[in-house]
């Protein structure tokens, strides 16, 4: 009778496929697929608007040439539709736009939970791959996005996550290991135990509380190896996300990885060097990605890049800073995109209008996955 | 008293404009609209900015010359040898409404009694006498201001700019140094605060800067009414807020005006000169009611002292005795404090002080959210150092970039 009581409230609250007899997932032949979320918030002046001026010329001048380029792709005009990182990352990763409100209706919290799946969930539920093969590379400054690995839908969700690579579960592994390592007094054991709670309860849903896979804890292990663990010998800001990135295709080779840059946002703050900074930081770190896929049997010719905007930023030159900030106007909205690699075609330009959402089922389409709650069209130009 | 007044009668003008003449009232209100509209017009450029607040202070003695001839009621003496107030102003060789360009009545002489050269630039500089006269005062009021609020601004900008770097480029075993700046900018701005008020209507009343350096009675006069003070600085506050709003306002510029995106930068630029000339305006209105409320507190406190003794007349400047002395300042009634006032002086004053604290600490954070929703630098941080309502009435945050055209930063990196 318990059984059954503690089995149907398990019913209520977990998957329906973990109850199903689970089928045997064939294993993933497709190509490669690296998202780079070319974040937080880039105008298209800065990057792709004058090739003679823009900050990232090895993204215009030797990427462009290679794939499929869509510079006039747009976020939706909806007043509901927010130009903002979070909002946008969810929009490239479930191809649909939605509303989201933080969780905790905390302003400029930015913890939102997607309702439909996102492409990881899609790829693991249909093919055999495991976690640690599905990536996200995540900002130290984002802890918010660490949640957005899965959404909360019935049919798929924290069994078909993404793992995260991130500062944030470094210094869970961190803590972990001191821990664990019985070289603690009393205080600090207790000081370590209560800081390791409160980074494993960051996510509600994750009843795991962050639990590792073998292969990312030995990860940690030869990255703290190599870095120690102060913090202050490894790269940071965005520099830290293409190293994590390089590392993981060297030792992890995930099948999908998306990387959420995100330095350009610090232009918040008003100095407009960070800006235009954070956009070359982004640009050297996608020759080091694209260098390394060439470089790496797993991924040479076996892959295909996919580069996005998580939004625009303003154009608002009553400001001192016309691109501070990225308040839902018409240049925040206004975003470009990139594919090329292994399947598409080169050197060409779409010079149409395009959705932010079509992205995921472009990525679906590519990867030989169904996206059945996307709702933007794949972009045929895409296919050859 | 009657000796104090012949002195004062004695140092009327030989020349100039009786004191009794009659003017005409529509000269009178075309000269005042006239001046609002030139002070109006100079809170957009900071120099002329400075102007504006030596006139101020002109304007801020008149007013509390005022302020005491109605708190003395010496107008009510029959015995009296000044009758009005602006008796007393002429007698002590101010105007009513102090002159913004040309030379004033009290600063006028008999030409026939200078030399020939010197009458010549006597009549040159007749014009724009007072021009001259303001930008001196003001020059020197801006030198006392910055003396104390420049470097909480010099803080600031350094604290946003450094800490800001710091955490983009993540050198933090230095991380300390930004909030670390930015806190003390803020403790040394409090502190200032507190004491530029009423140091303020010490200069402008005495037309002496030393006396803004009066640490000892400017610490008398906070003593002496702490609420007046914490009411001074929650209306400052207050009033702030709508110039945060009006300076940030921009922000939403680009999605608020039609036909924006087509618009050219020389349109943008006359867009936004004729937007924060308006915003001047509030600015100017702003300025006439805090200071005229800071020298009312002052003459009050002054006039307290005397009678308590805390003060003598010889702590006054001259032209402040003089005053005083026309005024028979010796026949004010004692003011009698009741009773629980005097049991809870201590307590009183060190409540007022933690909440002007408090204020003035609101009053720092309006800065910080003004430059965080729309960060104004342009090289040097304009957004810190200059407060429109508490330092220069300077208004004007059209961004410079609009004059520029795009070669400029080429011809930057070819000419380092």
């Amino acid at each position: 009778m318990l059984q059954c009581t503690a089995a149907s409230m398990g019913g209520l609250l977990l998957p329906n496929r973990l109850f199903a007899e689970e089928p045997v997932l064939p294993q993933y032949r497709g190509p490669n697929v690296i998202i780079v979320r070319f974040g937080g918030g880039v105008r298209r002046q800065e990057c792709i608007a004058n090739p003679q001026k823009t900050y990232c010329p090895y993204f215009l001048h030797k990427l462009v040439p290679q794939g499929v380029f869509f510079p006039r792709m747009e976020m939706s005009n909806s007043s509901d539709i927010e130009t903002s990182h979070g909002q946008g990352t969810l929009f490239i990763l479930t191809g649909k736009y939605d509303k989201f409100e933080d969780i905790e209706n905390k302003p400029f919290s930015g913890r939102f939970e997607a309702e439909v799946p996102t492409l990881f969930e899609y790829l693991r539920s249909s093919f055999n791959i495991p976690v640690h093969q599905s990536l996200m590379i995540n900002h130290e400054d984002r802890r918010q996005e660490e949640f957005y690995s899965f959404s909360n839908h019935k049919n798929f969700g924290f069994n078909y996550r993404s793992d995260v690579l991130s500062l944030y579960r470094y210094k869970v592994f961190l803590l972990r290991q001191q821990i664990n390592s019985g070289k603690l007094d009393e205080k600090q054991l207790l000081m370590k135990k209560q800081q390791l709670a409160k980074l494993e309860g960051l996510d509600y849903r994750d009843v795991g509380g962050l639990q590792h896979s073998k292969k990312i804890d030995t990860f940690w292990r030869q990255w703290q190896n190599h870095y120690g663990a102060s913090g202050f010998v490894n790269p940071r800001g965005d520099r830290l996300l293409t190293e994590l990135s390089v590392w993981a295709m060297e030792k992890l080779q995930p099948k999908i990885m998306m990387i959420n840059y995100n330095d350009p946002d610090y232009v918040h703050w008003g100095l407009p060097h960070h800006y235009t900074e954070g956009i070359k930081v982004i640009d050297m770190g996608m020759r080091r990605l694209h260098e390394t896929a060439q470089r790496l049997p797993a991924y040479r010719d076996n892959t295909v890049f996919v580069i996005v905007p998580d939004c625009g930023r303003d154009d608002n030159r009553f400001m001192d800073v016309p691109y501070q900030h990225h308040f839902n106007t018409k240049s925040a909205r206004e975003i470009f995109a990139l594919v090329y690699g292994k399947g598409v075609p080169k050197g060409k330009v779409v010079d149409k209008t395009v959705d932010q959402i079509s992205v995921a089922a472009t990525i679906g389409g590519l990867m030989g996955i169904k996206t059945p709650h996307t709702e933007g069209d794949a972009l045929e130009e895409v296919f050859a | 008293m009657n000796q104090a007044a012949t002195v004062v009668t004695e140092r009327m003008p030989t020349v100039v404009m009786p004191t009794q003449e009659k003017v005409n009232s529509w000269f009178y209100i075309t000269a005042h609209i006239g001046i609002f509209i030139a002070l109006w017009i100079f809170t957009q450029g900071p120099f002329f900015a400075i102007i504006v607040l030596g006139w101020f202070y002109a304007w801020m003695r008149v007013r509390g010359l005022k302020n005491w001839w109605r708190q003395l009621k010496a107008g009510e003496r029959e015995d009296a040898d000044i009758q009005t107030v602006d008796d007393l102003l002429a007698a002590l060789r101010l105007e009513k409404l102090p002159r913004l360009f040309s030379r004033s009545r009290g600063r006028q002489c008999d030409p026939s009694a200078l030399s020939p050269i010197r009458r010549f630039f006597y009549y040159l500089c007749m014009p724009f006498a007072s021009l001259w006269f303001n930008l001196k005062l003001g020059l020197q009021a801006f030198a006392n201001l910055s003396v104390l609020l420049m470097p909480a601004a010099l803080f600031w900008t350094f604290s946003w700019w450094g800490g800001w770097n710091n955490s983009f480029f993540k050198g933090y075993e230095a991380f300390a140094v930004g909030p670390s700046l930015g806190l003390s900018g803020i403790g040394l701005f409090i502190l200032a605060m507190i004491y530029v008020p009423m140091a303020q209507a010490r200069h402008a009343m005495s037309g002496e800067w030393r006396r803004f350096w009066d640490i000892a009675f400017i610490r008398k006069i906070l003593a002496e009414r702490p609420i007046a003070v914490l009411l001074l600085a929650l209306l400052i506050a207050v009033m702030n807020i709508p110039v945060i709003i009006m300076k940030t306002l921009p922000f939403q510029f680009s999605e608020m005006i039609d036909g924006y995106a087509s618009m050219s930068n020389q349109e943008v630029f006359d867009w936004s000169q004729g937007y924060f000339f308006w915003c001047g305006l509030y600015i100017l209105l702003a300025w006439f009611v805090i200071k005229n409320l800071i020298m009312r507190i002052y003459c009050t406190a002054v006039l307290r002292l005397l009678l308590k003794k805390q003060i003598s007349m010889s702590d006054l400047s001259q032209v402040e005795q003089e005053a005083l002395t026309a005024m028979h300042v010796e026949d004010l009634e004692k003011h009698q404090e009741a009773s629980w006032k005097k049991v809870a002086r201590m307590p009183l004053r060190a409540v007022c002080c933690v909440l002007i604290i408090m204020v003035w600490f609101g009053f720092a954070a309006q800065i910080y959210i003004a430059q965080f929703l729309k960060y104004d630098g342009d090289g040097y941080g304009k957004g810190w150092v200059n407060q429109s309502l508490l330092q220069v009435p300077w208004f004007n945050y059209t961004p410079s970039h609009l004059l520029n055209d795009d070669t400029s930063v080429e011809d930057d990196f070819l000419g380092r």
